[in-house]
């Protein structure tokens, strides 16, 4: 078989999956501190090409070439998004590089998206009711209202009450993503964290950082080189239809 | 079938439930005590992306969407318009007044238009809008002589209740029961304006901070600006994943024709 043929098909399967990643950035425009992902393309190992045989004999070195191309990895990119007012209390948005820490089932997570409400208890939690958490604990309100300056310290009445544990990362690029606006991150040991040092502001909610612009671009560019890895693999075929079906016959 | 195709429909499922969410705030911007509600979305479950070589390294993942995380229902204050009735009650603060349903069940509500309605044994009977029994702080109703007017009840900040006769003087009927919810979105939304509470609010828990001004009506707290920005920006979002469909459908459709 033509090799060709082979690598417009990874072709076509690369740009099916930077189909899937733009997807998933424009089904997200509305989602709060949503950051979205971009893909970097990695082509396949170098393999030398040899020519055996020829006039003089023996094994000629050619020069590398790739069969194609697949995704390297997929990097959030943590530009902040906009700040939507919305005059909720509990609504906190972070401005500068850092997350929310949450806590699941015991596990740190790590958020941008700072809509969260007070559960039955008093505690500041996520939508989904997991424990927002704090320099001292879990972040007890109560029912009463509550400032949050824009280191992020919560005051209210009668003083200091907690404040956000709000973390940073050596390379926050190197998170995974879980769903629900967490991350996770998997290599603790070989990414630290750091203190976070942008600003905290309440009554504010994080749009999600999706340039729309950017993705419809990508999706028309990404839908074009469908096509042309798709072209190439049907030119290989004709040509291999002539191989098989002329070239044979008498 | 390409993923895309999946994701492109969450979002268009999403926006729609946005669109749905605004169409009803929009439709209650003039009820009296009504509560925004907004949904707020998430992302969905990450995949591994496969077809890579053994060399690369961690495998990158691939979001499925987005999903609604939850409906918020947004107890601002909503502004208090004065209407000079004697039994229109508007509060001021987090609580709720309490009625009882025709079940018995006790409901919470913002609607503070009240009005007087005669019992069938003799005596009035002071009942919201749809005829539920107001509630004092005991679980009581407020019972007065057949003879009681409107405007012979005058009802105090705190929500104390007091009948004024022809001579100026002035009897205490109890005081109107107000609670608060530690989380009040937790509360469960029956028809309309009435919530109801359940282990997700907690216990409804007396709100001493809210005051009650007579003569005035709150009104809803839906910002007509706000709700036609989201409008306009749930229908662009709706558009961009219908195309993100159209384009993977493309691309399937290319994927046929390679065998042409």
């Amino acid at each position: 078989m033509l090799r060709g043929l082979y690598t417009a098909a990874t072709g076509m399967i690369h740009q099916r999956d930077k189909l899937n990643t733009i997807a998933n950035n424009l089904s997200n425009t509305n989602t709060r501190g949503y950051k979205r992902d971009s893909v970097v393309s990695h082509s396949f190992r170098d393999e030398l090409l040899l020519r055996t045989g020829g006039q003089a004999g023996g094994v000629k070195p050619l020069g590398p070439l790739n069969h194609g191309v697949y995704v390297e990895r997929t990097v959030p990119l943590f530009e902040d998004g906009a700040l939507e007012q919305t005059d909720l209390i509990t609504d906190i948005a972070l401005q500068g590089n850092g997350f929310f820490t949450i806590l699941r089932d015991g596990e740190e997570f790590y958020t941008r998206d700072g809509t969260f409400k007070v559960d039955d208890e008093g505690f500041l939690v996520t939508m989904e009711g997991h424990t927002v958490d704090g320099e001292y604990g879990p972040i007890h309100v109560g029912q009463g209202n509550f400032d949050i300056d824009d280191e992020g310290n919560i005051w209210q009445d009668d003083g200091f009450v907690n404040s956000f544990r709000l973390v940073d990362f050596e390379d926050a690029t190197m998170l995974d993503k879980v769903g629900d606006n967490l991350f996770v991150n998997n290599n603790p040991g070989a990414n630290q964290a750091l203190a976070f040092e942008g600003q905290v502001f309440q009554g504010y909610a994080e749009a999600s950082n999706v340039e729309l612009l950017e993705e419809m671009s990508n999706m028309i560019i990404t839908s074009r080189a469908y096509e042309a890895n798709q072209r190439v693999l049907q030119m290989i075929d004709s040509t291999l239809s002539k191989t098989v079906n002329e070239v044979g016959s008498l | 079938m390409i993923r895309a195709l999946y994701t492109g429909t969450s979002g268009m499922r999403v926006q729609q439930h946005k669109v749905d969410s605004i169409g009803n705030n929009i439709a209650n911007s003039q009820t009296v005590g009504y509560k925004r509600s907004r949904p707020d979305f998430k992302e969905a479950l990450y995949n591994i992306i496969e077809n890579r070589p053994e060399e690369a390294g961690p495998n990158p993942s691939v979001g499925n969407g987005t999903l609604v995380g939850s409906v918020q229902t947004h107890f601002t204050q909503g502004a208090l318009h004065p209407t000079n009735v004697s039994l229109d009650l508007a509060l001021d603060g987090p609580g709720f007044l309490t009625v009882e349903s025709d079940d018995g069940e006790y409901l919470y509500t913002r609607d503070g238009s009240l009005r007087l309605s005669h019992l069938p044994g003799g005596g009035t009977r002071l009942d919201n809008g749809d005829g539920y029994p107001v509630l004092d702080q005991y679980g009581q109703f407020f019972v007065f002589d057949s003879g009681t007017r409107e405007e012979d009840i005058s009802i105090t900040e705190y929500g104390d209740v007091y009948l004024n006769d022809q001579d100026g003087n002035a009897t205490y009927g109890g005081r109107l029961g107000i609670y608060g919810f530690s989380d009040p979105n937790g509360l469960e939304r029956i028809n309309g304006s009435y919530f109801m509470a359940n282990d997700d609010s907690g216990e409804p828990v007396g709100s001493m901070e809210t005051k009650v001004f007579q003569g005035y009506l709150e009104q809803s707290n839906v910002d007509m600006a706000r709700e036609m920005t989201d409008l306009i920006i749930a229908q662009r979002a709706y558009q961009l994943n219908s195309r993100v469909v159209q384009t993977a459908d493309e691309m399937e459709k290319q994927a046929n024709s390679l065998r042409g």
